[in-house]
Parts: structure tokens; C-alpha cells; sequence
């Protein structure tokens, strides 16, 4: 199968904590599939299982796989992963704070590539760090930041970007911006795209399709529309409350039982 | 049936003295035990053994400091040497009784401990340790010009401490009195563990800023637990002076500092019972090691040198505690405990 | 005018081993009080291919230089790497380990006899005179030289490089480096060997200009506070505070106590972290992280 697939998916933290109990998600080539759900769903913990955990880390896989285009991606160091092809957004800490805008694009590594051309691409998609080529990166603004972000990421030659939280403190012009662009990297580039977000309204927008993780398993999934027109979505996830709600605490979520298989 | 690692089960054994039953059980039958001990063995080992008492009391109190406080203090060996010099200087030049050199040693400590602490409020972590190796450095220079000036290079010689009309002489005297020094040592550091001072230190060892906004005085607690620590450090290393019979310069080196970080990291930072057993594990060693070269088939260079066959086994030691069990005796002890405890049951599942 | 010789030459020392001690804080975040040790493996290795090689300083000198670096690589293989995620302190504790192992190995292997490698080279240390009555000598000029070229090709790796800003990278971000494909073990691995590089160069030309011995560990470990002074994250800042340093010790051993020579270092050290405990060009963040 061409893409990302995560199969049974099952991660703990300091050998104690279990964050993920069995993550099951596609993403086609070529495709953009939003991963939404709250803080502490479990979001994160996916991306860094699919990028590569570091010898020392908290976190650890503790079961099922993944694999993109049927080779296994789950145990490899981060630097393999990427040299076939997947690369980690991440939340914070996306770029290299003491090192100018150009020595962060440099730094990223994609072995036997054109990085001249990929570089030029990638200036003409965010014109707004042309000017910036010799500032400290530590003071870009916040939407500069995460363009850099991108720009690192797309130097790697990516076939499958994992961007976490992209729009976290962003202008909703920014926001729209960066979306666009992530829908040009799918077209342009043939890039596909796992996106995290709890921002869902903005995450359905441009995704092909869309899962709900819910304290580390996902509890749903279908097209933007199926999602839309869902309930407890609705409800939950897009703010669209049901009169009579009082407090989020009435919300569907805190009393459901088995409302999701459906 | 008791869930794995946790053996207390009231909240009276947190504030109380003896933490779990058990522990008035081997208490007695230890303090049996060290009684019974200078009758039954040569006076070598019961020279080895109060080596390893006056070590314990500079364990605990690096205990204190770096275990229970958690401010890495790489100046240990100047505490000592301070110690050790004070009563040098004292007796050396004015002949002063070991019930004026002890206190005298205690309130050189203290002072240090303000001198050491206080400036070590700016720094943190790492920066701190830095700047107790510096103070050691210092420390030592200061003793060897005193040394190289006043005394010849090897040293002051000390006669034998005399309270009264008894002097002390003999291991099996030494024993007694140090066993007692220990307890003593050992009660201070329970209970001051017990006790608010304990608790603030543990607070600022684990988040110093949450500590501060809980209300606890920072300042005041780090300074007092460099003072306490010094003190009880120099008081050590008076006794040290007075058991050996002389003080030199050459017997303070940094190894001596990384020995004693060795002790309480072997017997589990924080631990009152791991400083004891991490002191007595460290002691040994050499005098183990000595044995074992003397036995083992070995290539000669071993023999001549066989300081550097000790600190290359010391140094595997530390690498392994510090790789394989970082937190020491103490954690490998309550290990084996939670296993027969927990039989038939493998772990229990935090979830 | 002596004394400013004598400044330029223990300058050029310090500045070589103290580059070590930045480049291991700045890959690993640890104070490698294993640095000295280091130094003095080094010194006997570089007397061992002397030795060896009946005093061919063009062999002995790289033979050296390379086992240095693989030195370095092979303490971070074994000692560092393994405990990835630990806290530093354990780390520090692991480096002082180290640092005794290393000694301990040195005394077995050359015992503890003092050693002479200047009786070893092809050529008499001849002096020269120069403004008056100041003299350099040879192997003065050749530590200078050497320890300007030597941080000429770091400061030209780390600024122009590819490889230099994926070093700095994965400094400052193990994790985001690791996510744009740097293989920073690699690239740690590379720093610890270029830092033991540096210690190995720093004790040829200290054990050729003094002696060589198990102590010898000693005099490496003060180069730490060059290293400190000019900020643990700034190459460049090792420059000015090997030359405070420098200057400092040799203005005490002209008119202080001789003795005061091997603690001068570590008086500086103190004075400047009560005052400025980042260090001249370090970032001030550094200190209350830790």
C-alpha cells in the first residue's frame, strides 16, 4: 500500500502511563487526513511513534506498527525515518532558535537531493522569509516560525509531512494562509499530509479525510461531511451546542457511553 | 498482603521514627550485633570498620547535601582537610585538648558552610558543583601553604586525644566511642529528616521554584543545609586527624570527594541507611581488592601498583552503579523485597 | 615583555584544551571532568608512537592526534550514549568515572614514572631572542601556530559547513535535528572526538614543553575555567578567557607564591562565576536552565 499506515497502534510513557491502547489509521498518497481530538487524546504521542523515538525518551512503543509503503517505519531511529520519506512538524520547539532563518533550512538533510531547486520552491511558497534569510530565527514572529517549520521540513524531500498543532496561536488569516499552502504542497508537490489539530473546523477544511482520537484510541472516522454532520462532533468538537447545554460538563463526552459506534 | 514497594501503610509511618515495624526489629538486633563485633575479629578489621565510621559520619553529611537537598557539592575533600587542619593547627601549635579542638572544628564548618552556601544561592545545578570544586582547590591550597610553611612537608603529627586522665588508644576504644558518634550522627540526620527542615529540603531538591511558592524560605534552607553538612564534614574530619595520628595535605586529593559522591550514590541518594552502607562498601573495597590481587592470578604491574588497580575497580564500580542502578543499595534491597512480597505475582500495574 | 610571551604561550595551551570542554557541553550538555584524563591518555599515547616510531615527529604526532579522537568517540560510545535521558548530574558523575578509569589504565600500562618526551624529539627546543631580552622558543612558536590553526578550521566547520550548522543543530535541539535527518549520534560522536582532538594537540606540546606523568590529568582540568570564563557555549569565548586565565596565572607566578600557580585558575574560576556565571559570550539562559 502506498502511504502511511498504523496498524494496533499501543504507546506508554515512563512505563507507566498508557498513552495510546491501539491507534488504527491510514493516509493514502497523496492525501490530507486531519487526526483531531483534545489535549491529552494522545495526538502528539502518535506523530512521535511514526517519526522515531530517541534512545532516553519517556515514551515507547509498546505494541503494534506502522509502516509506509509496506516497510516498517516503528523502531527505526528518527534519521531513517526520515531518509524514507516522513517528517515530523512539530508542536514546540519547531525550529532552531540560535541558528539564522538560511542555517535552518540548511540543516536539514536529504541525502542525494537537489536542495537548490527544493529551497528555491520553498521561498517562493513562503515569500515572507526571503527578507529574513540572515535573522536569528528565535525572533520570527509566531506565523513566520511555523512557516520556517514547514520550510525545514519540506527540505528533507518529504513524501508524508506529520505537522502537529500547526495553527496553535495563529492569526486566522495565518492560518488560512498556511492551509492553503499545505493544500499546494498536496497538488504541487504530491505531498501528503497527517495533520493533528484540535482546531477541527480548520483541520476539515482542507482534509480528505478525518479521524477522532479519544483518550488514546480513535473513536471515529469518515469524510469532512460524515464528521460534520455527526452529533456529537457537532457538539463537542466544533462548538455548535445543543440548547440546553449549560456547562461542557453536560456535554455529550463526560456522560456517553457507547454513543460512538454508529 | 502489602502492594510492591510500599511498606508503610499508615500515615504514622511517614512522621514517625522507626518507618515500618520491621525496622525496630533489625535496629536491635544490629546495634546486637555491633556490640558483639570487636570480640569475635582481628583488630584489623576493627580498624577497617572505624575507618569506615568516621567515613559514615562524612556521608551522611554528604548526604544531607547532595541526597536529601539535592545541591551537588563537589568540595568535600576541603571539608575535610579543614576539619582535619583545624585540629592540626590547634594541637600543633598550641596544644589545645580534643574537648576544645572538636567544638573548634564544628564552628570552622559552620562558618565554611556560610562561606560555601552563601554565594552558591546564584547558581544551580552543574554551576554549583563547579563552584564547590573551586572551593576545594582553594581549600587545599591554602592548607598546603600552611602545610609547606609551618610543619615540613609531611605533615602534623598528633598525639593521642586524652579527656581527663584516659587517653585513647587501641581499636577496640576508637570502636566504641565512633560506633556511639554514629548513632549520634545517624539520630541528627533521622530526625532532622522527620522534621520541617527535612521536608523543605526535599521540597527544594525536587522543584525549587514550587518550594518557594509553597512559602518556603530557599535561601535559608540551602544555607543551612551547606552549614549543617560542613559542620558535621569538618567534625569528621577532626576525628579523622585524631584517629590517624597526623595530618597531611596529600590525604585530601579530589579522589576523596568522588569516594564519598561514590558512598551515598552506592547506597542510594537521600538514603540515611544507603550513606551507612555506601561508607562501609567504599571503605572496604581496597582493603578487599588488596586481598584479591595477593590471590588471583594477575600480571605483576598489578602488584606494584596496586592503588591504581584500586581506583580502576572503584571507578568500574561507580560506572556500573551510576549505569545499572542509580539509585543505589537501598533500591536493589527494596528490589529483592517487592519480589518476595509480590510472589507469585510478577508486577503490579500502575493503571 | 617575557611575561607576554609566557601569556602568549600558556594562552595557546589553555585555549586548546579549554575548545574540548565547550564542544562536549555544547553536544551533550555535561561538564566532562573526564577532559584532563583525557589529556594525559593522550600525552602517553603520543609518547608511545615516539617511542615507537624512534622519534619521527610527522608519524607520532597524527598516530596521536587520531587516537585522541578515537579516544573521545569511544568514551561517548561507552560512557554517554548509554545513558541517554539521565539526569545530568549522573552523567557528570559518569565523567568523573571515566576520568579516574583512565588514570587508573595509564598508571597499569606506563606506571607512574615521570616521563620526558622532549628528550625524545629529533631536535634541541632552540631559543630565540626577540625584542629585548624576551625568548620563544621553537616549540613555543609551534603551540601558537598549532592552536591557531587548530580553531581557524573549527570556527571555519562550525560557521561555513553544512556539516558545522547540523553540529550547532543538533547542540541545541537534539530531538528537532534527529526529525530533519541529522544522525546525531554521528555528529555527537564527531564533537567528543574532536574535543579529545584538541586535548591530545593541548598535550604534546604541554608534555614536550614539562613532563609527563599520571598527574598530569591536573593541569588538563584547569583549563576548565578558561572554558567557563568565556561562556560553555561560545567557541570563541574560549580565546579571551584563556588569555585571562593565562595572564592571571603567570602574573602570580612572577610576584605571588609559585604555589599559587596550580589554584590561580580556579580563584578566577569562582571570581568570575559570583559575577557573571555565564561567562563572557555564553547565553545567559544556560545558567538558570540547568
Amino acid at each position: 500500500m502506498r502511504g502511511l499506515r498504523v496498524d494496533n497502534l499501543e504507546s506508554v510513557y515512563n512505563k507507566a502511563v498508557t498513552a495510546l491502547s491501539g491507534v488504527s489509521l491510514e493516509v493514502p498518497e497523496g492525501r490530507i487526513v486531519a487526526l483531531v481530538g483534545v489535549n491529552g487524546s494522545g495526538k502528539s504521542t502518535t506523530l512521535n511513534a511514526i517519526a522515531g523515538l530517541l534512545p532516553g525518551d519517556p515514551q515507547a512503543v509498546t505494541g503494534g506498527g506502522v509502516w509506509f509503503d509496506d516497510e516498517r517505519l516503528d523502531g527505526l531511529p528518527p534519521h531513517e525515518v526520515v531518509r524514507r520519506g516522513v517528517v515530523l512538524v512539530p508542536e514546540r520547539e519547531k525550529i532552531f532558535e540560535t541558528l539564522t532563518v538560511a542555517e535552518n533550512l540548511q540543516a536539514s538533510v536529504a541525502k542525494g537531493r537537489d536542495q537548490a531547486a527544493r529551497l528555491a520552491e520553498v521561498f517562493e511558497l513562503f515569500p515572507d522569509l526571503v527578507p529574513r534569510k540572515a535573522s536569528i530565527a528565535g525572533y520570527l514572529s509566531g506565523g513566520q516560525r511555523q512557516m520556517l517549520a514547514l520550510g525545514r521540513a519540506l527540505l528533507c524531500y518529504p513524501r508524508l509531512l506529520l505537522v502537529d498543532e500547526m495553527t496553535l496561536g495563529l492569526a486566522p488569516k495565518v492560518i488560512a494562509e498556511l492551509l492553503t499552502r499545505l493544500v499546494q504542497m498536496r497538488d504541487g508537490l504530491g505531498i501528503s499530509v497527517l495533520l493533528v489539530e484540535q482546531n477541527v473546523t480548520a483541520a476539515l477544511e482542507v482534509a480528505d479525510y478525518g479521524y477522532i482520537l479519544e483518550k488514546g484510541r480513535i473513536v471515529f472516522h469518515g469524510t469532512p461531511d460524515k464528521l460534520r454532520s455527526h452529533e456529537d462532533v457537532k457538539e463537542f468538537y466544533l462548538g455548535l451546542g445543543v440548547a440546553g447545554a449549560r456547562s461542557y460538563r453536560d456535554v455529550k463526552q463526560y456522560r456517553r457511553t457507547r454513543r460512538w459506534w454508529g | 498482603m502489602r502492594a510492591s514497594g510500599y511498606f508503610k501503610t499508615r500515615y504514622d509511618f511517614d512522621f514517625g521514627f522507626w518507618e515500618t515495624p520491621f525496622r525496630r526489629f533489625w535496629v536491635v538486633a544490629g546495634l546486637c550485633g555491633m556490640v558483639a563485633f570487636p570480640f569475635s575479629v582481628s583488630g584489623f578489621w576493627i580498624g577497617v570498620v572505624n575507618l569506615a565510621a568516621i567515613a559514615a559520619i562524612g556521608a551522611l553529611a554528604l548526604n544531607l547535601l547532595v541526597g536529601y537537598t539535592g545541591q551537588l557539592s563537589l568540595g568535600h575533600a576541603g571539608f575535610l582537610a579543614a576539619g582535619a587542619f583545624t585540629v592540626g593547627i590547634l594541637v600543633g601549635q598550641w596544644s589545645l585538648p580534643i574537648w576544645l579542638t572538636l567544638p573548634a572544628a564544628i564552628v570552622v564548618g559552620m562558618a565554611l558552610g556560610v562561606l560555601v552556601g552563601v554565594p552558591a544561592l546564584r547558581l544551580r545545578g552543574i554551576y554549583l558543583s563547579i563552584s564547590t570544586f573551586a572551593a576545594y582547590f582553594v581549600i587545599l591550597s591554602l592548607v598546603i601553604e600552611y602545610q609547606s610553611l609551618f610543619s615540613g612537608s609531611s605533615g602534623v603529627l598528633i598525639p593521642a586525644p586524652q579527656i581527663g586522665s584516659w587517653i585513647f588508644r587501641g581499636e577496640r576504644s576508637w570502636y566504641f566511642v565512633l560506633m556511639a558518634l554514629v548513632g549520634l550522627a545517624t539520630l541528627l540526620c533521622l530526625n532532622l529528616k522527620r522534621s520541617h527542615i527535612g521536608r523543605a529540603w526535599l521540597a527544594i531538591r525536587e522543584r525549587e521554584l514550587a518550594a518557594s511558592a509553597l512559602g518556603i524560605n530557599v535561601s535559608f534552607y540551602k544555607v543551612m543545609a551547606f552549614v549543617i553538612s560542613t559542620a558535621m564534614t569538618t567534625f569528621a574530619g577532626a576525628l579523622g586527624a585524631y584517629y590517624a595520628g597526623f595530618v597531611s595535605a596529600e590525604a585530601f586529593t579530589f579522589l576523596v570527594t568522588v569516594e564519598y559522591l561514590t558512598m551515598i550514590l552506592i547506597g542510594g541518594l537521600g538514603s540515611v541507611l544507603g550513606a551507612l552502607l555506601g561508607a562501609l562498601f567504599v571503605t572496604v573495597l581496597p582493603f578487599l581488592v588488596e586481598r584479591a590481587v595477593e590471590v588471583l592470578p594477575v600480571p605483576a604491574t598489578f602488584k606494584t601498583h596496586l592503588f591504581a588497580v584500586q581506583i580502576g575497580v572503584f571507578a568500574i564500580l561507580m560506572l556500573g552503579f551510576l549505569m545499572f542502578e542509580p539509585r543505589g543499595l537501598v533500591r536493589i534491597w527494596g528490589r529483592i523485597r517487592a519480589y518476595f512480597e509480590l510472589w507469585p505475582f510478577k508486577y503490579r500495574p500502575l493503571q | 615583555m617575557q611575561l607576554a610571551v609566557n601569556v602568549l604561550v600558556l594562552t595557546a595551551l589553555y585555549a586548546m584544551m579549554a575548545a574540548g570542554f565547550v564542544l562536549i557541553y555544547r553536544a551533550s550538555r555535561v561538564f566532562n571532568l573526564a577532559h584532563g584524563d583525557a589529556m594525559m591518555l593522550g600525552g602517553y599515547v603520543f609518547f608511545t608512537c615516539l617511542v615507537a616510531t624512534g622519534g619521527n615527529l610527522w608519524a607520532a604526532v597524527p598516530l596521536a592526534l587520531a587516537a585522541g579522537f578515537m579516544i573521545g568517540v569511544a568514551v561517548y560510545i561507552v560512557g554517554i550514549r548509554p545513558l541517554a535521558g539521565y539526569p545530568v548530574v549522573s552523567i557528570v558523575m559518569v565523567t568523573v568515572a571515566i576520568g579516574i578509569l583512565l588514570r587508573s589504565l595509564a598508571t597499569l600500562i606506563w606506571s607512574a614514572q615521570v616521563r620526558y618526551p622532549a628528550n625524545l624529539l629529533p631536535f634541541k627546543d632552540t631559543p630565540f631572542h626577540i625584542w629585548g631580552n624576551a625568548v620563544i622558543s621553537t616549540l613555543d612558536i609551534a603551540s601558537i601556530a598549532a592552536a591557531a590553526i587548530f580553531f581557524i578550521v573549527l570556527i571555519v566547520l562550525f560557521q561555513r559547513t553544512a556539516l558545522g550548522v547540523r553540529m550547532r543543530a543538533a547542540a541545541e535541539n537534539p530531538r528537532l535535528a534527529a526529525n530533519s535527518g541529522v544522525n546525531i549520534h554521528r555528529v555527537i560522536a564527531l564533537s567528543w572526538g574532536l574535543a579529545c582532538f584538541g586535548a591530545t594537540l593541548g598535550a604534546v606540546f604541554y608534555t614536550t614543553r614539562v613532563n609527563l606523568e599520571p598527574d598530569s590529568w591536573l593541569v588538563g582540568l584547569r583549563a576548565f575555567a578558561p572554558a567557563l570564563i568565556g561562556g560553555m557555549t561560545s567557541l570563541l569565548g574560549v580565546l579571551p578567557g584563556a588569555l585571562i586565565v593565562a595572564l592571571v596565572e603567570v602574573l602570580a607566578a612572577q610576584y605571588l607564591d609559585p604555589i599559587m600557580v596550580s589554584s590561580a585558575p580556579f580563584i578566577v574560576l569562582l571570581a568570575a562565576l559570583w559575577i557573571r556565571p555565564w561567562g563572557l559570550f555564553g547565553t545567559r539562559e544556560e545558567v538558570v536552565r540547568v
